[in-house]
């Protein structure tokens, strides 16, 4: 990821099909407090609460 | 969303941080494929002060609703009494109309009684004082009734008294008023009628009454009339063609007198 | 009725086949969910595809608080259709919230119903210590709704309004209906909690017609325990662990789907025909 990206005013976080995290810059890993590797390469879900979990499901992915 | 219309605009959506702590983002997203995959791109910002904002909003707009909601609610109930009230009001008008004529009517004969033909006559002359529209009044007495009563018994007398009521009604112009004055003598209120008018009518009435079908007994009645002249009152007219009946019943019965041809 | 039955419900049929096929889809989405699914159908089957009143492109000015404040209301969209297009015996696929009403329906009227093939049920998504687990708590449902309301049912009032004052902007109808396939907030927020609010696990032993119970990995809204709660008490039912992950295989995994459909579909008619 380029710097740009990676330190940008907002959040970024690239998923695929499978709502597995690939790719997620460093201002939101700030935001949530987690470094990379906890985060890439897991599922979504990890960094939702569980309603938004539930909301993504239905409303987000699909 | 992302997969129907490969993007999602300004969504809502709450993130968890690893301490736990709830983080409210608005999340665009857009679907992009590089060298032959797909990505799923966010952007997300955190809005938690907008989001505070838009809670507080949200809770306002809640109230107002569920105050609107009752305030609608309420002007329902009150529209619902309104009508109940309209309609017992209604009932009550219908009721009192009812006892009206109740009151003013013959149980037997369902002519006027007497004492509705009394008010009928004052507000004739109240109406008509100083116009000098010609005003009669018939009265009428079933002959013999007495003995009708002794032979056949007083069912059959009732059935002649409504039988005469039927008859009368028949007789009568929309504007007249029948009404049964005492036992066996009936009333007949003749607005803008004069004398000759009063005599035919009269008349007429007698003669159907001794030419209809009485079963085992003939019947007949006598008939008084008067018209009224300068200076009579309501009870001076009543007792002038009560003189003229007791005239026709002196004279043998079955006969219409008029009260300006005695004397 | 019957006519108005197929407009109210937007009833699409199509497919070559005889046997009737009939795909119910979920809690905020229409039939178009079925897109990558259905068409796989069409050689062997009648297919048939809707939207529940008040979802897609169904009649609204048909739906009614009263009837649908609870899923039987539901229910009887699936069976007015059934009857519309005189169908007896048919597969009935329902995905999520779509199955359970179909289950529903075919206790009401079995002969309708041939086989139930439920894509990520949850009879009951409360929890219900200390042996049934829904996978939410009451605060879990009350956030999502109240996520629902931040991002649309909640500011509806005011969205319907800028709607009705921009009516050369019809996009904005069409973007509300598109993102949650449903213009009527009030309708959303009811079906939400018809959803998620019922609890349907006493009607699970009255169901007699045989089922396929598909289940997803990693599905936060239907976790494995609820297909497995499901499978236990269904009579005569099949279950299947399917390696989609999410609540919408037939999106994610429609390949994986399909043939799972297929296969089981295909092992009940062999058994069918031995047994006959």
């Amino acid at each position: 990821m380029d710097e740009q990206l990676d330190f940008a005013p907002c959040g970024y976080v690239s998923l695929n099909d499978d709502s597995t995290i690939l790719d997620i810059n460093q201002t939101l890993l700030g935001l949530l407090d987690y470094n990379l590797q906890e985060l890439q390469g897991q599922h979504i879900n990890l960094i939702l609460t569980h309603a938004s979990q539930t909301f993504y499901q239905l409303y987000f992915f699909r | 969303m992302i997969r129907l219309q490969e993007k999602v605009d300004a969504m809502y959506i709450a993130l968890k941080s690893k301490s736990g702590q709830e983080i409210p983002i608005l999340l665009n997203a857009s679907r992009n494929e590089r060298g032959g995959k797909f990505f799923n791109d966010c952007a997300c910002f955190p809005m938690k002060e907008r989001y505070e904002y838009e809670q507080a909003l949200l809770v306002a707009k809640k109230e107002t609703d569920q105050r609107n909601q009752m305030k609608k609610k309420q002007i329902e109930e009150l529209d619902m009494l309104r009508n109940e009230l309209e309609c017992k009001q209604n009932e009550l008008l219908e009721l009192n109309e009812k006892l009206r004529k109740l009151a003013e009517t013959d149980g037997l004969t369902g002519l006027k009684n007497r004492r509705c033909l009394q008010e009928s006559l004052t507000s004739n002359f109240n109406s008509h004082a100083g116009q000098m529209q010609p005003i009669s009044l018939l009265l009428m007495d079933i002959d013999y009734f007495k003995e009708i009563n002794d032979t056949y018994g007083h069912m059959t007398g009732d059935r002649v008294l409504q039988e005469m009521g039927r008859l009368l009604e028949e007789e009568s112009r929309k504007e007249d008023i029948a009404a049964r004055y005492g036992g066996e003598e009936f009333a007949l209120i003749l607005p803008n009628t004069d004398k000759s008018d009063a005599l035919k009518i009269a008349e007429r009435i007698r003669l159907h009454v001794e030419k209809a079908d009485w079963g085992e007994s003939a019947i007949t009645i006598s008939i008084g009339a008067a018209t009224f002249l300068q200076g009579d009152t309501e009870s001076s007219l009543q007792s002038k063609a009560d003189y003229a009946l007791y005239a026709s019943k002196n004279g043998g019965r079955n006969q219409v007198t008029h009260a300006s041809d005695l004397t | 009725m019957n006519q108005n039955t197929l407009i109210r419900n937007n009833v699409n049929v199509t497919g070559k086949g005889t046997k009737a096929m009939i795909f119910a889809h979920g809690f905020g989405c229409d039939q178009n969910m079925w897109r990558l699914v259905a068409p796989a159908f069409e050689e062997n089957f009648r297919v048939i595809l809707f939207d529940y009143v008040g979802s897609g492109k169904s009649d609204y000015s048909a739906y009614s608080s009263t009837k649908y404040q609870d899923l039987h209301g539901y229910a009887q969209d699936v069976l007015d259709i059934c009857d519309a297009l005189d169908i007896n015996d048919a597969i009935f696929v329902g995905h999520s919230v779509g199955s359970i009403i179909g289950m529903l329906a075919s206790i009401q009227e079995p002969t309708r119903f041939e086989r139930l093939v439920m894509l990520g049920p949850s009879p009951c998504f409360l929890n219900d210590p200390p042996l049934y687990k829904g996978g939410f708590e009451k605060e879990d449902l009350e956030g999502l709704i109240g996520m629902m309301e931040m991002n649309y049912i909640g500011w509806a009032n005011y969205l319907s309004q800028v709607i009705m004052k921009n009516p050369e902007r019809p996009e904005l109808f069409q973007e509300l209906e598109e993102s949650f396939c449903s213009t009527d907030p009030t309708v959303a927020r009811q079906f939400a909690t018809a959803t998620f609010f019922s609890d349907h696990r006493n009607d699970l032993q009255n169901v007699t017609v045989p089922s396929l119970i598909l289940q997803c990995s990693d599905d936060a809204i239907a976790p494995i325990e609820v297909g497995k709660y499901m499978h236990s008490v269904l009579t005569d039912s099949a279950y299947a662990l399917m390696e989609a992950t999410g609540h919408c295989p037939h999106l994610s995994h429609p390949e994986e789907t399909i043939r799972l459909i297929s296969d089981y579909l295909k092992s009940v008619a062999d058994q069918d025909s031995s047994n006959g």
